[in-house]
């Protein structure tokens, strides 16, 4: 829009026959329509740049998602069957081959990638029955052991 | 003026929309460029046949009858049972007294004896399935391979899986101890040389957690092992076998294996997690992601070292060991690499447990046959490694009791405390029975 009326009017102006204006106002007002033609031709440039850019990024943000979706194995959440008792065996299990600490991490980490629901009481709680377990060795731990 | 103003939106217009097609387009070349990198590190797992998914550990199929799994599956309700039977022994006072004597390394006297053999008895035909799976030479694991990562993950740790591994080994180890107290010596050495070798096939199971879980049921075996040998003379053909079951524990490779189906979980559990956010924003995920699974390749080359050249540190202040390079680089407070440190640390004890009893082994051997006593680990005619601290890389200490000998590693902090046994800031090894141990 405004880019025909003004090539239109270049043309109305150029076919205009001389009038008796001065020729310092003439010379001002040649430039100045000189200035302006060239700035509305900078500015379609750039709207088109900033239109193909917009259009180059739309694309390969949307290729790249498309590519995900064709390729994907992403499962959907599930919610888990685990209770906390069988968290509480693996921990106090991994605790006998290495220590309460790293048996209670990760049964936490655990927690979280199964997405159990457990609060930080919960947590908690586990915890404190690891260490208790842990700590009464009655599974062959190793301090029990060797 | 409205021109003016009509231009200036213009332009406004202009500018924001080169913005935010720049920005897209630097997004989407993130974008694509991540997504490259990762799928570019699946690929290359599997172009040198490495795992890359929880589908890729699915083991080759062996016949039920060679496989120990499959045994073990079939007593699935029968160890239930046997674990319940199990724990009502446990909270009786015969029961809470055998378990604060082994915690001494002690084992069970008549009466307790005699309530442990009744539950035993009641569970008899364990024993000969279970003496089938130990007679196994492969292990390929039942788990489901084509589940999504969190329910492969509750698979994984449910009690029908920990918890009949674990009613395994307590049966197996209740029956050995038995064997002990009749001064059945030799029978037990035996079964507890093939439950080493079945703790050693469990760890055929993937991920890391299985590992641990591998190397706490050898100590089963190791706890077995140590009172029998102190217990009488075994014949010399077991103590060959023995020894050569536990030189079997310098094997890296079951090691390996796990952090390799470790890294194969934690491919498809990352990108099944990640999955939840659109492709377009998620290249910052999928970065720390690959720095995630770069941890393993520390991990893997560590686990690549010969034990004898892995030098393990000591952080006096936080009473910690620090792991030998390349694992060192890890950042400690990365649970990921925690946990890997975690295995390291294990495997390192599980070798130094072996070595000790491969000493201690030599050492009766040696006694059964000259009547003499050693004085020093090196007289043995053991392998070098046989004889080494994983550790210290120096010889095993020994220290002479009234009870019999202590076999020991100088232990973390590098320093040998005469044999004092702390598992945090001491030494540790392998005691007579009642040998003290300082708890935490």
């Amino acid at each position: 829009m405004g880019i025909e009326p003004i090539d239109s009017l270049e043309q109305i102006l150029a076919q205009v026959p001389q009038p008796n204006a001065p020729s310092t106002l003439r010379e001002s007002v040649l430039v100045a329509m000189q200035r302006e033609l060239k700035t509305q031709r900078r500015l379609r440039r750039l709207e088109r740049f900033s239109l193909a850019i917009l259009l180059l990024g739309i694309a390969l943000n949307w290729s790249v998602g498309w590519h995900d979706h064709a390729t994907s194995t992403h499962q959907t959440e599930v919610a888990s069957g685990l209770d906390s008792r069988a968290l509480v065996e693996v921990a106090v299990a991994i605790s006998n081959a290495t220590d309460a600490e790293t048996g209670s991490r990760l049964a936490k980490q655990l927690a979280v990638w199964c997405s159990m629901p457990l609060s930080p009481q919960d947590m908690a709680a586990m915890e404190e029955e690891i260490q208790r377990r842990v700590k009464e060795g009655t599974l062959g731990s190793k301090e029990g052991s060797s | 003026m409205k021109l003016c103003s009509k231009r200036a939106l213009k332009r406004i217009a202009i500018g924001l929309g080169l913005l935010i097609g720049l920005a897209l387009v630097v997004n989407g070349v993130l974008a694509w460029y991540a997504q490259y990198r990762w799928n570019q590190l699946v690929a290359d797992l599997r172009a040198v046949g490495e795992p890359a998914s929880i589908a890729d550990l699915a083991p080759q199929p062996i016949p039920p009858a060679d496989n120990a799994a499959n045994y073990i599956q079939q007593l699935t309700g029968e160890l239930a049972t046997f674990w319940k039977d199990y724990e009502k022994f446990e909270s009786t006072p015969a029961g809470e007294e055998y378990d604060r004597a082994r915690l001494n390394r002690g084992f069970p006297n008549a009466e307790q004896l005699a309530a442990m053999s009744k539950v035993l008895d009641d569970h008899a035909g364990i024993l000969p399935v279970l003496i089938k799976a130990t007679q196994c030479r492969e292990y390929a694991s039942l788990l489901n391979f084509q589940l999504p990562a969190p329910k492969f993950l509750e698979s994984l740790i449910s009690h029908q899986n920990i918890g009949t591994i674990r009613g395994v080994f307590n049966y197996l180890y209740w029956q050995a101890a038995a064997m002990i107290a009749e001064g059945k010596v030799n029978e037990a050495t035996e079964l507890a040389i093939r439950m080493l070798r079945l703790a050693t096939l469990c760890s055929n199971e993937p991920t890391i957690m299985q590992y641990l879980l591998s190397i706490a049921m050898r100590d089963y075996a190791y706890e077995v092992i140590n009172a029998a040998l102190r217990a009488g003379p075994i014949s010399p053909d077991l103590r060959r076998d023995l020894d050569a079951v536990l030189a079997e524990q310098e094997n890296r490779t079951p090691l390996q294996q796990a952090l390799r189906s470790e890294r194969a979980f934690a491919i498809s559990q990352l990108e099944e997690q990640s999955g939840r956010i659109p492709a377009f924003l998620r290249w910052s995920i999928t970065n720390w992601q690959l720095n995630m699974i770069g941890i393993f390749d520390a991990a893997l080359t560590t686990a690549a070292i010969p034990p004898g050249q892995l030098q393990w540190g000591w952080n006096a202040q936080s009473q910690r060991p620090i792991a030998p390079a390349p694992m060192t680089q890890s950042a400690p407070s990365n649970p990921l690499a925690a946990s890997q440190v975690a295995v390291l640390e294990s495997e390192t004890r599980n070798l130094m447990i072996s070595r000790c009893l491969r000493v201690l082994n030599a050492i009766e051997a040696e006694h059964q046959r000259t009547g003499t006593e050693i004085n020093r680990v090196e007289e043995l005619s053991l392998p070098r490694e046989a004889i080494t601290d994983p550790i210290s890389q120096k010889p095993l200490r020994l220290k002479k009791t009234d009870r019999g000998w202590v076999i020991y590693s100088v232990w973390w902090n590098g320093v040998d405390d005469n044999g004092r046994f702390n598992y945090r800031n001491g030494d540790w090894g392998i005691g007579p029975p009642g040998y003290p141990i300082e708890r935490e």
